[in-house]
């Protein structure tokens, strides 16, 4: 039985093979074999992948990129399939071999059921990729979308920096968890930081804070409206999770990361088009690049990463990272900021659970006679306010 | 704070990097050891076979501070020691791990290191979870700052010092002003350096006392002194692989210095080669040496075992040094210097002292010494302590520039000392290298000695001529021998041959025991491992066969026919030996 496919039509062909290829590469770390959404509507083709839920890439490939694209639905204004990711890429990949001549590259789809077919053609051969698709289920977005009115922190960072660190890291290896810090301070000096727990004991690395390199970092009070200084934020990810968001920033020249109330880091990755490392091959990209100049008006690849904090259960390890961030390259700890905070409106919402351990690892440090030294002054100002609040105490 | 130190600079970062890839690559742990005036870092392999130190001085860091008296955690590590001057110095010592050290100093592609400091914070302002941590900060071009957390474990600095015994002896032995010699400047420059750091030195073995006076020298005292540009060690070592050829000759006499790298053939069942033997010779004229120092002997009575003077033999002989340790190592450590910027002009001082007692490499460099100590191959000659004295021991100094002609004129001003008796390599052991002491350590040789057995029945072979004597003495050819009976050293590829089917002699004889008038087969010495009974079949079949030469040389009644049907026989390499009755 032949099933009646809805009337849809999609074809789009490009030269830019390397540009594909890059793209891909990103969406990768999160499909594997497994299979990616391909989300196509008239603007252009994105790529949608999750992985265990945690974390969701969405890859936007503009329409300005192809020569020529035609997208025709009668019944809705999209498509969406799936499709397996690593298979695409292989065929692509091949065909991006082909150095001495120009491959041009069409990718078509005909409606429900029909394959996601890509066609490579050069001077003197043709050749047809057939690869099956099925249908999607509704993807289940809640808890991937970040909630604007509640954010904690953003950052806006350059790209190649923070691939950096987080390349670093990855040398380091066996991480199971990394930290992200990031803390207002009065003249500039913001702290934004990444520390990792592996068995070579706690590792730091500090991005730097320039305003050139980070542009923009703004760190929310409770209330998510005014700014908080000398408090910072601290979330934990899993490192293997976290990892897979470095091939696509590697291509970025910017990226910008929110965290939300409800422990959604949000990464936007603006690949502007002249800073694009077009293949992981530099050479290849060299050779070829100087001939095939990307289109004038496409805005380059954007990506939208969606990743989960971790609950910090162990209020020790929580302390342990605030304090190795307070000391500096000798171990001694650094006189603590006394900060200033803007208050403009009364502390109505409920504190986080990050903010909440953290509220019972100073209670519990002030206890501890080392650190009342070194927090003394962080609980007298704080305790205040906080206890106040009706904080639930949990011990 | 209790200790700091940084370094800027590419070169020094480098050279840190090596050192640190170079220590991890021999042990899995680092030590380290600081003093107010350096940092020292060393490590042994797992085997105690190879030590290799590292002592950066403090001009070698752009900032140095030890406070050792703030040190409140972790004070397992603090030490005071007293030097020779009665100056009490703080000592922290500490192990690390190595690859993760050799992980974090890793340079990172396109970002380079502008400042990077250790720290260890062990005081009162120290937190729990930084207490017994080294703090490792690296600020980086990129202008991200990294730091890491390295446990480090608190140990106690129980150095290996054969550096200072081997230059306190060096001195002893040619330190003293020699009567009316004229001590080469460049010699007497080295020698002031080595006594500077005999004395500032911190650790020293205890004094052995010594009966003999001090100005007679013996066997004993050996020690020989190389040093050479590290370009001629560098370029051969370039050649060398470690995976084809394991371990490194050296050798010296007056006017040559050989260094061979070679291994064995392997031999599996029933003699099939598994692997041939190999070897990479290299020769070089010592007067391109910067300085040598020989330490040789003079026998003007030659002895057999029983003390009974044979005959008299004033000829004097031109005495080869050589010694054998590993290549893999030493290549390694070549490697950490090659890095450093100008290394061209920097000299390697190697000493050493018998076969089988450890050799060491020295590299100085402005704030930075570099030190390996190497247990060496032994052979079966063994020497015997307190023995009468019935021969005279010279030393012999080479200076660079000085023709062989002057030099011979020279070796006739020697002093009447104190000799002592060789004593015939059929009396003692073979080298076992299992021995659970640290060689190094404890600086005892390989091979261990044993007293003169003194037989009431004297045997045949010790009736025989001087003229074989020689030969006699040394039944197992050994390298020096051959290069001086055969004047072979022009003839390479003769020497190549030799070497290949000596190397093997010398490694698989053993010293076989023997009985009062007969000759036993399958007899296992006590003292023997199980493992070396088939060896003593085979040695005791070579002595057999010389003493059937010489026999036959001499007209005696041919020995005891042997059982032809040995087990094992003797393996391919031997074409160089004719075929006798016993094959």
């Amino acid at each position: 039985m032949k099933v009646t496919s809805k009337s849809s039509k999609f074809s789009a062909s490009t030269v830019h093979l390397e540009h594909i290829t890059t793209a891909l590469n990103c969406v990768t770390p999160f499909g594997g074999k497994a299979f990616i959404l391909t989300y196509i509507d008239a603007d252009g083709l994105s790529f949608i992948g999750t992985y265990n839920r945690v974390v969701r890439i969405q890859l936007f490939l503009s329409k300005e990129l192809f020569i020529s694209y035609t997208y025709e639905n009668d019944s809705s204004d999209h498509t969406k399939f799936c499709v397996r990711i690593n298979q695409v890429l292989d065929s692509v990949n091949v065909a991006n071999r082909n150095i001495d001549d120009i491959v041009e590259c069409t990718l078509s789809h005909n409606g429900e059921g029909s394959p996601f077919v890509l066609i490579f053609e050069d001077s003197y051969i043709s050749e047809r990729v057939t690869h099956e698709t099925f249908l999607a289920n509704e993807m289940d977005n809640t808890g991937f979308d970040l909630d604007r009115d509640r954010i904690r922190f953003e950052c806006m960072i350059k790209g190649d920096i923070l691939h950096t660190a987080l390349k670093d890291l990855k040398e380091i290896g066996g991480q199971d968890e990394c930290y992200l810090y990031a803390e207002l301070r009065e003249g500039g000096q913001n702290i934004f930081a990444i520390i990792s727990k592996s068995k070579l004991g706690l590792s730091k690395i500090v991005l730097p804070s320039a305003k050139t390199i980070l542009e923009k970092l703004e760190v929310f009070d409770e209330d998510f409206t005014t700014l908080c200084y000398g408090k910072p934020v601290i979330a934990l990810f899993d490192f293997n999770l976290f990892d897979k968001l470095r091939m696509s920033i590697k291509i970025s020249s910017k990226v910008l990361l929110r965290l939300d109330a409800h422990g959604v880091l949000n990464v936007n990755v603006l690949s502007l088009t002249e800073d694009i490392l077009l293949s992981s091959n530099k050479s290849k990209a060299t050779s070829s690049n100087s001939r095939l100049q990307l289109p004038k008006d496409y805005p380059g690849i954007v990506i939208e990463l969606s990743l989960m904090e971790k609950e910090i259960t162990d209020e020790n390890s929580m302390r342990d990272v605030e304090i190795f961030m307070e000391t500096n390259e000798l171990g001694e700890p650094i006189k603590p900021v006394i900060y200033k905070k803007k208050i403009v409106g009364s502390i109505s919402s409920a504190p986080t659970n990050a903010a909440i351990s953290r509220e019972l690892g100073k209670l519990n440090g002030t206890a501890n006679a080392q650190d009342a030294e070194i927090e003394g002054e962080h609980a007298i100002q704080e305790e205040a306010p906080f206890m106040s609040n009706g904080l639930p105490r949990f011990f | 704070m209790s200790f700091k130190a940084t370094i800027t600079g590419p070169e020094r970062q480098a050279l840190w990097a090596r050192t640190v890839n170079v220590l991890s690559s021999l042990n899995k742990n680092i030590m380290f050891t600081v003093s107010s005036t350096e940092l020292i870092t060393w490590t042994t392999d797992n085997a105690e076979t190879a030590l290799c130190k590292i002592r950066f001085s403090r001009q070698f860091f752009d900032e140095f501070i030890f406070n050792p008296h703030e040190i409140i955690f972790g004070e397992e590590g603090v030490q005071i020691v007293t030097d020779t001057e009665g100056v009490d110095h703080g000592l922290y010592s500490f192990q690390v791990s190595g690859s993760y050290l050799g992980t974090i100093t890793k340079k990172t592609e396109g970002d380079t290191i502008q400042k990077f400091t250790i720290a260890i914070n062990n005081t009162t302002t120290c937190s729990d979870f930084l207490a017994n941590r080294l703090l490792i900060y690296m600020e980086m071009e990129s202008l991200i700052c990294k730091q890491h957390s390295l446990q480090l474990v608190p140990v106690k600095y129980d150095p290996i010092i054969i550096d200072i015994k081997y230059k306190k002896k060096f001195l002893e032995v040619y330190g003293s002003s020699q009567d009316g010699e004229m001590i080469d400047p460049r010699l007497d420059q080295i020698l002031r350096v080595t006594e500077a750091d005999v004395r500032t030195a911190l650790f020293h073995e205890e004094t052995e006392k010594l009966n003999q006076k001090k100005d007679h020298l013996t066997l004993a005292d050996e020690i020989n002194y190389i040093c050479c540009s590290q370009v001629l060690l560098k370029n051969f070592i370039d050649h060398c692989n470690p995976n084809l050829t394991r371990e490194l000759k050296l050798e010296i006499n007056t006017s040559r210095l050989s260094l061979t790298a070679f291994s064995h053939a392997v031999h599996g069942k029933n003699n099939k080669p598994l692997k041939n033997a190999l070897s990479f010779t290299d020769t070089i004229s010592t007067l391109d040496l910067e300085q040598s120092c020989l330490f040789t002997t003079i026998d003007e009575d030659t002895m057999d075992d029983d003390q009974n003077v044979i005959g008299h033999n004033a000829q004097k002989r031109e005495h080869t040094k050589n010694i054998i340790f590993s290549l893999a190592d030493f290549k390694k450590f070549m490697n950490i210097i090659s890095s450093w910027k100008n290394s061209n002009e920097s000299n390697v001082d190697i000493w050493f002292r018998h076969r089988g007692e450890p050799i060491m490499f020295e590299v100085r460099k402005p704030d930075v010494i570099l030190e390996l100590v190497q247990v060496t191959v032994a052979d079966g000659v063994a020497v015997v302590e307190n023995i009468p004295p019935s021969s005279s021991v010279k030393c012999q100094t080479m200076m660079k520039g000085t023709s062989p002609e002057k030099a011979r004129a020279r070796e006739q001003v020697t002093k009447e000392e104190m000799g002592l008796l060789r004593i015939s390599p059929v009396k003692t052991i073979a080298p076992n290298k299992n021995k659970s002491k640290s060689p190094l350590k404890y600086g005892k040789p390989i091979s261990p000695r044993r007293k003169i057995k003194r037989e009431l029945f004297v045997n045949d072979s010790s009736q025989d001529i001087p003229s074989s004597d020689a030969k006699k003495q040394k039944p197992w050819t050994s390298l020096s021998t051959d290069w001086k009976d055969d004047a072979s050293l022009d003839k390479s590829t003769d020497v190549v041959r030799h070497e290949g089917d000596d190397i093997n002699n010398n490694f698989n004889s053993t010293i076989a025991e023997k009985s009062a008038t007969t000759v036993e087969w399958g007899v296992t010495p006590q003292d023997h491992q199980n493992n070396e009974s088939k060896i003593d079949k085979r040695s005791l079949l070579r002595k057999e066969k010389f003493k059937y030469f010489q026999d036959l040389k001499t007209e005696r009644d041919a020995l005891k026919k042997k059982d032809p049907s040995q087990p094992e026989g003797f393996g391919p390499t031997q074409v160089s030996k004719p075929k006798g009755l016993f094959d």
